[in-house]
């Protein structure tokens, strides 16, 4: 038989399918989140939270003309938490608690004296300066830091031909301290029927760090060795490291089907970056032995200084990778079997192997589990040094004997430490082993879910062949992660079948602008509809109270109940990311599940005539998930050019109502502002009634709803203001697909109830109850585009600009600027 | 007899037909073409956990690929 | 998604096309592409037409002479080679001179000197074969690409349908049947397969997402002679039809060898279905007697297996029926 079918393939146009399947349209949107153990401080108690990361990935691919491919994609990731700034001797204390209750503060302590026994290991001495014996364990000193949110695009545009295709895109990352662009090009090839594709990669990108250092640990920090691109600002204590890098990659690989049942891939890779390529957060300790100064050390031992140094790296790592990756079908089970195999190598002395392996198991109705196990080893880089010691002294000061002036100042010599040093643990040798399991759920009408659950162990006693580094730097995390994709090409089969297309115009009486939330109900039964809606708002410009604006000395007399304030909020900015799932189980009822992602920054300026603010700090930020909120809607009346439908929903405190303030110093600082919080932390009813009209090319509509808090205390200790929102607009279709419209909105909130029920430092008007809730009246724009038919149909872009007219808030408040709205659906 | 029979059969061949989302068996399907057998089966879930991989291990998927960004927490 | 069906005639059996597009000028397009393909091998293989090229050939064969032959015929002829060697000699595109002995639209059983005259310019291994050229040393002979084109003819569509962006649809050209991709929620296409001796009724029902199912029978231009049916197939070795399977039915990934599979076990007889299990392929066969098996057959009680058949044959032109809803 298989001869018959190997002469069938060389029948001319026969061939079998590449082992690559053509990547379907689709949209895809996942969530996830990362989040990392408590690294072991040995009896130290941190008050910090470990790393958390949220993460946000859309995709949206889409086929043109029939060879044209282009996929655009958005990442947000959202970290917050702690990380190791250093790597320092347990006697060192580096995590040294400072309040009486015991809690690590803010501060690390990267500086300190240590005494070391002949041999150079740390000693521990009690408080009387007796040596009570060695002590070697190392300890992570930690140090934390404000939520950063980085977000990414990517562009990529690809042309199909029978046997080839090519691929070219790009992209850019941002975040606070770091920007990248790059771009990239990539091709496929295929020969033998098919049966083996050819595939090359080239990349190139060039990033550019902007970082200010942690503020608290500088002054603590010696930056001598990037003097030149460090630039100091006095005024606040701050320095901020510039530095760039640029990475070329290029891969080349082959896939080829070996059976009907199986196929393997190889691909070697080739990186080389240059620039800045160290961490400017990571410090190294090194204790300096002073010839001068050991007439303090114990008997036959050493007493060193240590102070901390920023970590220097080589300005240039070349990388070479090896990949292989089997698969294998069995028929039996109607499993995969997966098994891939990474070699790593680079000029800085790290090797490391990655072994994965994977089992895809279909369950039949439509359900597949994937459990995977994977193995990593590494060893360390050549310049990796957990902390250092230097036979000399940190500096030199000569004084004038007789006046007891300082003559001068030298430093140590750099020509005696390593030319690179780093403490940082992603470089130390070690291994891990994480296992975890993925569901995919294969939904009727080309809605798949995923989800997917991830262990981590990072262990030094893991790595293979022995020799990693001490479990001082062991630690766990866990990914759990949730996809949902829409397979473009199966919604639409039934989307060009959806009601209301009259006459190939877009419907767009029912649908509401984009600022109005649950304007619209389902046409039918079976209908679905998925959406993607953000909101950005900004509050800006003056402190207002009541309607009008307040003076400086205004706000510091009475902004801040009894106390006086420090500082007034100058700008704040709400991105609020929303992902809308609808369903029609019948006719007259839609049921809806929207969840939310926020993300809020907030500066503020010291105030005139106010006490200078210790903390220093004044811009904050938090983000995270938000609430989650569920609708019913039913349709009361639906006649020929009239509809009415009411809503009945519940907001779930799905968002952390207890973010702080990043502590510095030896001071907690509490809860943030009110305004920060992700969520309103209490159960919520949330009543709606709506009204659209449509006449020939104009529609119309109103809406009035609400929002009452189910509880009167949240786990925080307040609950926000009860809301109500009336809203009316009118709009006309400019053309078949796009219209515009105008809104009128006037919003009554009330003030916050109850307050924090622990301590938080009241330095704004922000952090006051009473200065919160208020009269708004807005005017809306906007302009919705509707896809009425094609392969697109039923997918609507809508976006919406609000325009505050007036404000009247109880209290003191920041005025608002206004606020953007954009959302995109689609209906199937 | 042959119009019990055909009614049966024509049942049967309805009730064949309604039942569109039938588990089907392994061999109805092009092996290679299986979600579970594509070169990369959860493109964004593996793209995610290689992204949290590489900012916690050194042998990071050379850059070409996922794109630049550090997002090294 | 839009659903496009066009039904048309082609090598001397009722054919249609089937396929979902999202653009219905793709469909279009990829519907006439369809029957453009199915024309263009009929015009070049069909025996019953003067000026095709297999008549060409045969012009030449009639008189010992030799051809030049183009790329797609020269792979159909080494397809053809590999199919004789495979069923041991018994699969042989020389054979289609027998049926001069059998004339099936009327008429009784030939006498055996006639066949045995027949015989003698039967065989591959008479030909000339080496690539380009074919030659004939011996004249009179007649080649007949019936048993691979039709076949042939439903893979390239696919294909064709497939470059065309169409990922949704099946082919079926007189019971050989090809799956572009399967229907756009992703469900399998229902094919039956038609009871070898009562024609509107199925047998056997599949769901198939991809691949190909052709089917062999002794029902299509049969007759039946002193209630001895006698089929279509003939045995190159002797002459006369086969007469141990009514009909067998194989998928595989393409239709080619699904179709060569299901004629090979056809001229196998006894030793068909032992064949056919050897294979691997999924396949489906029924005895004249009635018995059902093969890897797809479905065990529907003691009752398909007594089954008798019925003795009034019909002489039809399917051997499969495609019975899936006409719309979304």
């Amino acid at each position: 038989m298989r001869a018959l079918a190997a002469a069938a393939l060389a029948l001319p146009g026969l061939s079998p399918a590449r082992a690559q399947a053509a990547e379907d349209d689709e949209w895809s949107f996942q969530y996830g989140r990362y989040r990392e153990g408590e690294r072991d401080l040995f009896g130290v108690h941190s008050d910090f939270d470990p790393i958390e990361v949220d993460n946000l990935d859309f995709v949206g691919r889409l086929t043109l003309f029939d060879r044209v491919k282009v996929a655009l994609r958005w990442v947000q990731d959202t970290w917050s938490g702690a990380t190791p700034i250093s790597t320092a001797p347990q006697v060192l204390e580096g995590n040294r608690p400072t309040n009486p209750d015991g809690v690590s503060g803010a501060t690390p302590f990267l500086q300190g004296d240590v005494f070391l026994s002949s041999d150079f290991d740390p000693l521990e001495v009690d408080e009387f300066g007796s040596v009570l014996g060695t002590n070697p364990q190392l300890v992570h000193t930690l140090s934390s830091a404000s939520p950063e949110t980085r977000n990414q695009l990517d562009l990529d545009l690809g042309y199909e031909w029978d046997a080839a295709e090519l691929r070219v895109g790009g992209g850019f990352s941002l975040e606070p301290d770091y920007e990248s662009r790059f771009v990239r090009l990539g091709g496929d090839f295929d020969l033998d029927q098919k049966r083996t594709t050819l595939r090359f990669e080239l990349q190139f990108g060039e990033s550019d760090t902007t970082a200010l250092l942690d503020h608290d640990a500088v002054p603590y920090i010696d930056t001598s060795f990037y003097a030149g691109r460090i630039e100091s600002f006095p005024s606040t204590g701050r320095r901020r490291l510039e530095d760039d890098r640029q990475d070329w990659g290029a891969q080349l690989g082959v896939t080829r089907i070996l059976s009907r049942d199986s196929w393997i891939e190889t691909r070697i890779g080739y990186t080389r970056s240059t620039g800045y390529l160290a961490n400017p957060y990571k410090v190294v300790q090194v204790g300096f032995i002073d010839p001068g100064q050991q007439f303090l050390a114990p008997p036959g031992g050493y007493y060193a200084q240590v102070r901390a140094l920023l970590e220097q790296r080589p300005d240039e790592r070349n990388q070479w990778t090896w990949d292989t990756r089997y698969a294998h079908y069995l028929e039996r089970l109607d499993a995969a079997l997966h098994v891939s195999y990474r070699f790593f190598h680079d000029d800085w002395g790290i090797d490391a192997h990655t072994l994965e392996a994977s089992w895809g198991q279909p369950l039949g109705f439509g359900v597949t589990v994937t459990p995977r196990v994977r193995y990593y080893t590494q060893g360390a880089a050549d310049f990796y040094e957990p902390w250092l010691l230097s036979q000399q002294a940190y500096q030199t000061i000569v004084t004038d004997p007789d006046t007891g002036d300082i003559v001068s100042i030298t430093p140590f010599d750099r020509r005696l430490l390593p030319s690179e040093f780093s403490s940082d643990h992603r470089l130390s040798a070690f291994g891990a082993l994480s296992g975890g399991v993925s569901l995919s759920m294969q939904l009727a009408r080309g809605v798949r879910l995923d989800g997917g659950f991830e262990y981590y162990t990072h262990r030094g006693s893991l790595r293979l062949g022995g020799g990693g580094e001490g479990d001082f730097a062991d630690f766990d995390s866990y990914l759990v992660s949730a996809n949902l994709t829409l397979d473009a090409a199966a919604l639409h089969a039934i989307a060009s079948g959806v009601p209301d297309a009259h006459d190939g115009h877009v419907e767009h009486a029912g649908h509401a602008p984009a600022g109005v939330l649950l304007g619209h109900m389902l046409p039918a039964a079976g209908d679905w509809m998925v959406g993607l809606r953000t909101q950005w708002s900004r509050q800006d410009g003056d402190v207002l109270h009541g309607s009008r604006s307040a003076s400086d000395a205004d706000i510091l007399a009475r902004g801040c109940g009894g106390e006086p304030c420090t500082n007034a909020p100058d700008r704040m900015d709400m991105l609020m990311t929303m992902l809308d799932l609808m369903a029609a189980p019948t006719d007259w009822l839609n049921l809806m599940l929207m969840p939310s992602f926020v993300n809020m920054e907030m500066a503020l300026r010291p105030l005139d005539g106010a006490a200078p603010d210790v903390h220093g700090s004044h811009d904050h930020s938090t983000g995270g998930v938000g609430d989650l909120s569920m609708f019913a809607l039913f349709r009361l009346f639906d006649a020929p050019g009239h509809r009415v439908h009411a809503g009945a929903g519940l907001g779930v405190p799905t968002g952390a109502v207890d973010r702080k303030h990043r502590r510095t110093h030896q001071e907690s600082r509490g809860y943030t502002h009110y305004g920060m919080q992700l969520g309103s932390g209490t159960w919520d009813f949330l009543p709606s009634l709506t009204y659209t009209g449509r006449s020939g090319a104009f529609s119309w509509g109103g809406q009035a709803s609400g929002v009452v808090r189910l509880e009167h205390e949240n786990d925080s200790g307040y609950a926000l203001g009860d809301l109500f929102q009336a809203t009316a607009w009118g709009g006309f279709a400019l053309t078949r697909w796009l219209s515009a419209s105008a809104r009128a909105l006037y919003t009554l909130q009330g003030s916050i109830r109850g307050e924090y029920d622990r301590p938080h430092d009241v330095s704004t008007p922000m952090d006051l109850p009473q200065n919160s809730g208020g009269q708004f009246w807005d005017l809306g724009f906007g302009l919705a585009a509707g896809v009425p038919s094609g392969f697109l149909a039923g997918n609507r872009l809508s976006v919406e600009w609000l325009q505050p007219l007036q404000d009247d808030v109880d209290g003191y408040q920041l005025e608002r600027t206004g606020a953007l709205f954009a959302g995109w659906s689609v209906e199937f | 007899m042959p119009a019990t029979e055909r009614s049966l059969a024509s049942l049967l061949l309805l009730a064949l037909l309604l039942c569109g989302c039938a588990a089907v068996a392994p061999w109805e399907r092009g092996r290679l073409a299986e979600p579970q057998m594509a070169l990369d089966p959860d493109a964004k879930q593996r793209a995610l956990r290689e992204h949290t991989h590489m900012s916690r291990e050194a042998a990071a998927g050379s850059a070409v690929g996922a794109g630049g960004g550090c997002g090294c927490y | 998604m839009q659903h496009t069906r066009r039904a048309f005639s082609a090598m001397g059996s009722p054919c249609e096309v089937q396929l979902f597009a999202c653009d219905p000028f793709a469909a279009t397009h990829a519907a006439d592409a369809a029957r453009t393909e199915v024309a263009r091998l009929e015009a070049r293989y069909s025996r019953y037409r003067e000026d095709s090229l297999l008549s060409r050939i045969n012009r030449v064969a009639a008189v010992g002479g030799s051809i030049r032959l183009d790329p797609e015929t020269a792979s159909l002829l080494d397809y053809a080679a590999a199919c004789h060697r495979e069923s041991g000699g018994l699969f042989d595109i020389t054979s289609g001179i027998l049926r001069r002995a059998w004339r099936f639209r009327g008429g009784g059983v030939p006498d055996a000197a006639e066949v045995q005259a027949l015989l003698c310019r039967v065989g591959w291994q008479r030909l000339d074969w080496s690539k380009p050229r074919l030659a004939f040393p011996l004249p009179g002979m007649e080649l007949d690409f019936g048993g691979v084109v039709k076949e042939y003819a439903v893979d390239r569509v696919v294909l064709r349908c497939r470059a065309l962006g169409v990922r949704h649809g099946l082919v079926n050209l007189g019971g050989d049947v090809g799956i572009i991709g399967p229907r756009p929620d992703g469900a399998a296409w229902r094919i039956g397969i038609r009871h070898p001796r009562r024609p509107s009724e199925l047998i056997q029902t599949l769901g198939l997402h991809d691949g190909a199912l052709a089917s062999s029978g002794d029902y299509e231009r049969c007759i039946v002679v002193d209630g001895v049916r006698h089929g279509h197939i003939l045995d190159p070795t002797t002459g006369w039809p086969v007469r141990h399977l009514a009909s067998v039915s194989v998928v595989a990934d393409l239709c080619v060898v699904a179709g060569s599979a299901s004629t090979i076990a056809m001229l196998k007889a006894e030793a068909g279905p032992a064949w056919l299990a050897e294979s691997g392929l999924p396949h489906h066969w029924v005895g004249v007697h009635g018995e059902v098996g093969g890897s797809l057959a479905r065990q529907r009680g003691a009752s398909s297996r007594a089954a008798r058949i019925g003795s009034t044959p019909r002489g039809s032109s399917a051997s499969t029926g495609v019975s899936t809803p006409a719309s979304t």
